[in-house]
């Protein structure tokens, strides 16, 4: 059986080594082996809003290795120092690459840095978890996209933050994402989004209806945006 | 030249006739000190997007972000549970009141839910948030917190939610919040949060409450121009049905001066209709003038004591009422003096 676990990381790396376990290695780059968790630790393109979390069976394998290498020349493309005072879109963050018998016994270990209550800005981490049927039955050309009833959002700092109110998961979208939101928000379908953002970023058709369909299987798969298929 | 205060009163009038927003137009360092008396009333989120306050109003948002969030996420998640046990129970306050305010759940700061259960669902209700980990906070249980307060905080195991403030009644400050405050459960509206509906006041108990608020805020020297903000708000999309039954209400609880004070309070920022007018002139609750009260509204620091006592005479809708109100607040004060001293 296949399943995909989108993870959001928007938090800086230590928490990200919290989540992982004592254990993992703090490497900056690529580590990988069976049964061992990756951790890269790098800065993320700011249109690329939702990192990847994948959990595979053999079958899938493929797969999950190319959206991780996909994931990773993206990240590479950027770079820019981890700050604290950075909004959280921009902050350095981290992907996860592991195994599903590594992933049980990391949740269950998996204890938040802070119990106490902040004022400031929240890191978290979370899981939601994607419907794969839904994904594979995402074809962004045939319907109306619309902002989910379950996704409560605000906007500041050049960006927006969403709280999925159902899973208790924060998300934050910046650059062409907020974009992409700001339009969602309005009530559209695929084309019309492709055409927003090739008009808004002058990017070709081609490479903006890739990027968002990327982005849109996240919101998507995250519950956050909802696709009306046409009768 | 406007005085900040004259200049908030300006811009909350504005905000009530349009509420997309207000541009500020003014110098920097007038900014300054209107910013300072907006962050104190909690009225921030009434200025429009400026180039010269981005910072500051990115700050204020991301901060009402860190606790508002949290606090819906508690919302869903109680309001689930308190269905599943059948505890009747109504969200006041909070992001939910602002968002049927607002359509907009990050107005302001929310640090905690207000949720209102019945004398005889308290404990019950108590409990069942402890089994899903919330934790009675310290002090919380004594019986000056049960009885002359009635309510009790209880604080959350994850950071991703926040303090619930369960209350048995709500404490108006010319008398205790009796059995009688229970009438609040008795009409609610349903209100959609994501896919869930949830509890919440009727638009009439809405504006009682916020009227006991406002009169609470006065006499505990608090700002309170957030609140005169909501229920200007909310008596501009009051219809006359809807107006005659708050008359009548106001009048069934004994809230009939305490709402004509408040109603003078919203004069100050928006027109009042005819039959509120009216019920204004019937009641003839004057006890400072109008500057007075706008400054005991949202600078009480500077404003006189002597009113204060005074709006506390008017709002008590007859003797009787007054003298239970002295001496309530007399026992709490011993009350909180005996539970400080560790006595019970």
């Amino acid at each position: 059986m296949r399943s995909l676990i989108y993870e959001v990381y928007c938090g800086p790396p230590e928490e990200a080594i919290a989540f992982l376990g004592a254990n993992t290695p703090k490497t900056t780059g690529v580590e990988y082996a069976a049964n061992k968790p990756i951790f890269f630790n790098a800065a993320r393109r700011a249109s690329i809003s939702l990192s990847v979390f994948l959990k595979f069976s053999p079958s899938s394998c493929s797969f999950a290795i190319l959206t991780l290498l996909i994931e990773i020349k993206r990240i590479f493309k950027s770079g820019s120092n981890y700050d604290e005072n950075k909004p959280l879109g921009n902050r350095q963050s981290a992907l996860f690459f592991r195994t599903p018998k590594l992933a049980s016994e990391l949740e269950a270990n998996f204890v938040p840095r802070n119990s106490g209550r902040s004022t400031h800005n929240r890191s978290a981490s979370m899981i939601a978890t994607a419907d794969q049927s839904a994904l594979d039955d995402f074809t962004p050309l045939s319907g109306a996209l619309q902002i989910s009833e379950n996704a409560v959002a605000s906007e500041f700092c050049l960006g927006v933050s969403i709280l999925n109110i159902t899973t208790g998961a924060y998300y934050r979208l910046e650059g062409v994402s907020w974009f992409v939101w700001r339009e969602l928000a309005t009530g559209c379908d695929f084309q019309d989004l492709c055409l927003a953002v090739q008009n808004a970023y002058q990017i070709d058709l081609d490479t903006s209806s890739k990027d968002l369909k990327n982005l849109l299987g996240d919101l998507i798969g995250n519950g956050l945006v909802t696709l009306q298929t046409h009768k | 030249m406007m005085s900040s205060l004259q200049m908030s009163q300006r811009l909350l009038r504005q905000f009530v006739d349009d509420p997309s927003g207000v541009q500020l137009d003014l110098e920097m360092s007038n900014i300054d000190e209107l910013w300072s008396l907006l962050a104190a009333n909690r009225l921030c989120s009434l200025t429009r997007h400026d180039a010269r306050l981005l910072e500051r109003q990115d700050a204020y948002k991301k901060s009402i972000w860190s606790v508002n969030a949290p606090a819906l996420s508690t919302i869903y998640l109680i309001a689930t549970l308190l269905m599943k046990r059948s505890i009747p129970h109504l969200f006041i306050k909070g992001p939910l009141m602002l968002n049927f305010i607002y359509q907009d759940y990050f107005f302001r700061h929310s640090t905690d839910i207000d949720v209102l259960v019945p004398f005889g669902s308290f404990r019950h209700a108590g409990t069942t948030l402890q089994e899903v980990g919330f934790s009675l906070e310290p002090g919380c249980d004594s019986l000056y917190w049960r009885t002359f307060l009635g309510e009790q905080h209880y604080s959350p195991s994850l950071e991703t939610l926040t303090t619930v403030d369960l209350h048995k009644f709500v404490r108006h400050p010319s008398g205790r919040g009796s059995k009688a405050m229970e009438s609040f459960l008795q009409t609610y509206d349903k209100q959609k949060i994501g896919e869930q509906l949830v509890f919440v006041p009727s638009i009439i108990n809405m504006i009682l409450l916020l009227v006991a608020y406002l009169i609470k805020g006065v006499m505990k020297h608090e700002a309170v121009g957030c609140t005169l903000l909501d229920l200007a708000m909310l008596l501009k999309r009051t219809d006359g049905r809807q107006t005659r039954e708050l008359i009548a209400e106001a009048k069934a609880r004994k809230l009939s001066r305490s709402l004509c004070f408040a109603l003078r309070a919203v004069r100050l920022i928006s027109p009042l209709s005819d039959v509120l007018e009216r019920e204004i002139d019937k009641r003839a609750v004057s006890v400072m003038s109008d500057a007075e009260l706008f400054r005991q509204l949202l600078l009480p620091g500077r404003a006189r004591t002597w009113p204060r006592i005074k709006a506390l005479v008017t709002t008590s809708d007859s003797a009787g009422d007054l003298a239970k109100a002295v001496a309530w607040e007399a026992g709490r004060k011993l009350a909180q003096k005996a539970s400080d001293a560790g006595l019970f």
